[in-house]
């Protein structure tokens, strides 16, 4: 006797899409706002989906519990240090950095439960992308450059740049339309 | 006239009642004893004798050989006869064997029956089992008249495969080190960054690095020990987890004009099975100028050229001729497993001039010998070379992006297939030897996709690119929203918005079981395609590759989202790899390892500029942008969605081997499931095999398509539609039971329409996702798997949240009912499905 289990939905013409934009902002509202509700002690943002809380060994002084119960720590040993979520008894953490080198910006994504690093590169969507370059010396960015086929710009910050901080601060700045930060991308090898 | 009629009329009323009564007779039993009507002479139905025979006894679990058991009757009578079989011993019908027919049926005057038997595996240790299949004593009205005869039965063992299922330790796994090291310069100092990967399963426990510096005397022989680094830590690293260490030589301590080689070694930590292999070392290697600094431009051998025009080395190119040459290999290949692009090189033409194609890697050396003609003045960029970074190379060309570690040049390897010069008295010949070539070292730097792939106009001008060739990876099976938006933004506004294509390699990890080997992974493989998220864009050309026989390549990972296969061998020792071009000289390069074969022969390859060992996917994807280069002289105005149907469309299966050529079923629990099917033909007409894509690239036909009418941009406009999504509520995947779950998803699309892409999301967790085989079917029933069982791209992985395409469905309806099975193959860890969802990419297709 087959165990199979069967169920079926049928999809007609999908939502108009003025109402699937206005769903899927009021849901990410309300997930965000309780997600920064309940973790206030962590810087947060949210990106794709999901909100990113950035976790620092002085912000993880105590341990944190996030919206969804996952409860954050940092984990040492002699001078290094990771991350660690512990989330309905699964665990996971960051890879272990040296306390005596710049530790890369980290963040806990509320979503995917993972740790990633975040890149020194954040992307922006100005009002008049030529005032890129005034807004690149304004935030002492390394560099900037204009994708006009993309319709964004991305700023390189400095090494020691919190990149999050700097995206709160270009969210709230009237030049700017969209910015985001950008999590580090897997490594690439020739195959 | 009337009395015609009424004779007429006479006759057949004779019949009627002649026919009535004969069917009266006939109901009523006439003729038996107990018909009750006047008692006839009976002759009883001669009984027949029934002996079963078989000529093989002796059966392998899972061996896929089918036998046939034969049952003859005596005497030949001449009515129809049934016999029956019956089953005894320790192996289970549907379970251990599976079997045509239970009952055997002899038409009048037959006296022979047969029936085939084929084991089945069930990944379950139990030992030799026995099996009888035994004629049974006629006991219904159809073998009333069958008595057994002698040999009346047939005695079969099946031996155990020893197929187990995988133990709670080999499912996770091990550790498993990987070093990549990156190296960056100034004048004084080579900084090296460390990135010790675990891509095991398990955590690594701490361990050691050290660096060690050595200057090359002559190709394969080092010299004294210039410097040394040992104790660099290595803490504990996660499964799937890097731990990044930094390290810095001092080049005041080497000498001027010599080639030096970096070994950089971690100890493999306990948990790690160590022998054999390599991944734990890295090698790079670097030559200082005259001012001691580090070689980074590149400076143009002072020779004379040939006065030959013949490509001395063309010969060995079996990629493009495959005449069964062995390309310094120990056996040769089987003739015309190639490119088929014999018409081609017979006419000279097409040759790829004015396409733009831009080799996407580790760097291009701009000034070899037999690519500099090709090579775009200005065009090319080197990420390093920004002063700005903190990572810049010391005096390095924003145009020239020359590789500095003279160990060797992916760039200018994969380049040399793509690009290489024809008819100049050099070496090789490229697929497309007229190409406008461009060099973009992505990987030195790790960085800004939009200047790789199409999405600036300076600095460098990508956007004037006609075919990307990416022959590289990642280690990352998420979803990328970034590479997504740049290669959709590239298909649909490069080339006056024809698109630009975007030719990847699948993956070279066939055989990379980094921490369980299970027999499932010689037809499945270690890890899929679907382990490198670029693959399951919908906007490039992904690549596997194929060797000299015509055979998949024995490294070239396997999925549903392939779109084609090409020619790139084996490792060019017993088998030939492909030969190419390499850093040219012989202290520089590929060729200054000294393998076996080319860098050996100094007469073919005087100074040591060319390879012969070159292997991967990253061989194969170059050859089908060398192709496409070809396509896009011919015609210009091809969109991207023709230029992959048109490979599609013209592919052909490769001669070589596919064992084995059926599908794969195993009993799991008690049910059946299928874990690997073999070509499909789907319903519109396209063959596909997850080993292969649509086949091998035809090049000849691929052009003769075009030429014969094909019309550009005949496709329809392209639509994408939005998620569908099926929420399972967390619906339990039944623990080792072959049944799995099923779900179906209707879609209502408009009619007429054709798949070009599918996509499913799907969404759950498991204690481990390797357990898990995951299968789409199209509402005209076409099956695809997305996720083979045993997948160790998901070992250690407890969440599902991924993105997998296939493209098994191209050319079909994407209307109807779509049905989901997810099976866990495994007993012990139990998980459940969130959901899932499908969006699909489709046309018009004529």
């Amino acid at each position: 006797m087959s165990r199979k289990q069967a169920s079926q939905a049928s999809f007609k013409a999908p939502l108009p899409h003025q109402v699937r934009v206005w769903l899927c902002c009021a849901a990410l509202g309300i997930f965000s706002l309780q997600t920064f509700g309940q973790a206030r002690a962590l810087d947060s943002i949210p990106h794709v989906g999901q909100t990113l809380l950035a976790v620092s060994e002085a912000a993880l002084v105590a341990p944190v519990t996030t919206a969804s119960g996952a409860v954050l720590s940092v984990e040492r040993r002699g001078d290094l240090i990771r991350f660690s979520a512990t989330h309905e008894e699964v665990i996971s953490r960051s890879q272990w950095y040296q306390t005596t080198r710049r530790i890369p910006p980290v963040v806990f994504g509320t979503a995917d439960r993972k740790f990633h690093e975040l890149d020194n590169r954040i992307l922006v969507k100005l009002v008049h992308p030529e005032r890129l370059e005034t807004i690149a010396e304004e935030l002492s960015a390394v560099r900037a450059k204009h994708y006009p086929g993309l319709g964004y710009s991305v700023l390189w910050l400095r090494r020691d740049q919190d990149p999050i901080g700097t995206v709160e601060l270009l969210r709230s700045d009237q030049r700017i339309q969209k910015a985001e930060v950008q999590l580090k991308r897997p490594l690439m090898f020739p195959l | 006239m009337n009395f015609g009629l009424n004779r007429f009329f006479l006759g057949y009323l004779v019949a009627f009642f002649v026919v009535v009564g004969v069917l009266l007779l006939f109901l009523t039993g006439c003729g038996s004893s107990d018909s009750g009507g006047r008692p006839t002479v009976v002759t009883p139905p001669t009984p027949v004798t029934a002996t079963i025979s078989t000529a093989s006894t002796e059966l392998v679990e899972g061996s896929l050989d089918e036998i046939e058991i034969w049952v003859d009757i005596t005497p030949q009578v001449n009515r129809r006869i049934s016999v029956g079989l019956g089953f005894e011993g320790g192996a289970a019908r549907n379970i251990d064997f599976e079997i045509d027919d239970t009952v055997l049926s002899f038409n009048p005057n037959q006296t022979r029956a047969t029936t085939r038997l084929r084991t089945l595996d069930d990944w379950i240790a139990e030992g030799t089992e026995s099996l009888t299949i035994r004629i049974q004593e006629g006991n219904s009205s159809t073998t009333a008249q069958t008595t057994p005869g002698t040999p009346s039965s047939v005695s079969l063992s099946i031996e155990d495969n020893a197929d187990a299922p995988l133990t709670e330790i080999e499912k996770r796994g091990r550790a498993e080190i990987y070093v990549s090291t990156v190296a960056s310069f100034t004048r004084e100092m080579v900084t090296l960054e460390i990135r010790v990967l675990n891509l095991g399963a398990i955590s690594a426990s701490q361990t050691i690095a050290s660096v060690t510096t050595n200057r090359l005397v002559q190709p394969g022989e080092l010299g004294h020990v210039v410097e040394q680094i040992s104790d660099i830590t290595i803490p504990p690293i996660d499964a799937r987890s890097i731990f990044v260490a930094e390290t810095n030589l001092d080049l005041q301590r080497y000498a001027p004009n010599e080639t030096y080689w970096i070994l950089v070694r971690v100890d493999p930590p306990p948990e790690e099975d160590s022998e054999g292999r390599f991944r734990n070392r890295d090698l790079l290697g670097f030559t200082l100028n005259q001012n001691g600094e580090i070689l980074v431009r590149c400076e143009p051998p002072d020779r004379a050229r040939p006065n030959e025009s013949e490509d001395p080395l063309f010969g060995h190119q079996w990629p493009l001729r495959n005449e069964g040459q062995s390309a310094f290999a120990a056996a040769g290949g089987t003739p015309e497993e190639d490119l088929r692009m014999s018409d081609v090189l017979a006419t000279g033409t097409p040759t790829g001039d004015g396409v733009n194609v831009a080799v996407v890697d580790t760097g291009l050396e701009i000034c070899h010998p037999d690519l500099a003609e090709n090579v775009v003045d200005g065009g090319s960029f080197n990420f390093k070379a920004n002063p700005e970074n903190g990572k810049a190379w010391h005096n390095a060309d924003f145009v020239d992006p020359y590789f500095p570690d003279s160990r060797g040049d992916h760039g200018t390897t994969v380049a040399g297939i793509i690009a290489a010069d024809a008819d100049n008295g050099l070496g090789i010949r490229g697929v497309a030897p007229a190409v406008n070539l461009f060099g973009f070292n992505f990987l030195s730097e790790q960085c800004c996709e939009e200047d790789a792939l199409g999405g600036s106009n300076a600095s460098p001008n990508s956007e004037q690119i006609d075919v990307f060739n990416m022959s590289y990876g990642t280690f990352g099976s998420q979803y990328n929203e970034p590479d997504n938006n740049i290669v959709r933004y590239g298909t649909s506004q490069l080339r006056r918005g024809l698109g630009a294509i975007y030719v990847k390699a699948a993956g070279n990890a066939f055989r990379s079981c980094l921490h369980f080997e299970h027999q499932v992974h010689a037809l499945t493989g270690c890890s899929s395609s679907h382990g490198d998220s670029l693959n399951d864009l919908p906007y490039a050309i992904v690549v596997g590759a194929l060797n000299a026989t015509g055979g998949r390549a024995s490294y070239s990972s396997a999925g549903s989202n392939l779109w084609v296969s090409a020619p790139a061998g084996e490792y060019g020792v017993s088998d030939p790899a492909t030969v190419t071009t390499d850093q040219y000289g012989r202290e520089r390069g590929y060729s200054s390892r000294n393998f076996p074969g080319l860098a050996r022969n100094t007469s073919l390859d005087p100074f040591g500029d060319y390879y012969s060992n070159f292997n991967g996917t990253s061989a194969a994807a170059p050859h089908v942008s060398g192709v496409v280069a070809l396509l896009l002289e011919e015609e210009p105005n091809l969109t991207w969605r023709d230029v992959k149907h048109i490979l599609a469309s013209t592919a052909r299966r490769p001669g070589g081997l596919v064992n084995p050529s059926t599908d794969i079923r195993v009993v799991i629990g008690r049910e059946l499931a299928t874990f690997y099917r073999d070509w499909i033909t789907n319903a519109a007409g396209f063959e596909f095999h997850n080993h292969f894509g649509f086949g091998v690239v035809d090049v000849d036909a691929a052009i003769s398509f075009l030429r014969d009418g094909f019309m550009p941009d005949s496709l329809g406009d392209q639509s994408l539609t939005d998620w569908f999504t099926v929420s399972s509520d967390g619906l339990q995947i039944p623990d080792h039971d072959g049944a799995g779950i099923e779900q179906q998803l209707n879609l209502d699309l408009p009619t007429g329409t054709n798949i070009e892409a599918i996509q499913l999301h799907v969404a759950g967790s498991h204690e481990n996702l390797v357990d898990l085989s995951i299968e789409l079917e199209s509402p005209s029933g076409t099956q695809s798997v997305l996720n083979p069982v045993f997948n160790e791209t998901l070992a250690g992985q407890q969440t599902l949240d991924w993105r997998l395409l296939s493209n098994t469905f191209y050319g079909e309806s994407p209307r109807g009912d779509w049905t989901l099975r997810i099976v866990d193959a495994a007993e012990g860890d139990v998980g459940t499905l969130s959901s899932w969802a499908l969006r699909v990419w489709y046309g018009t297709h004529p």
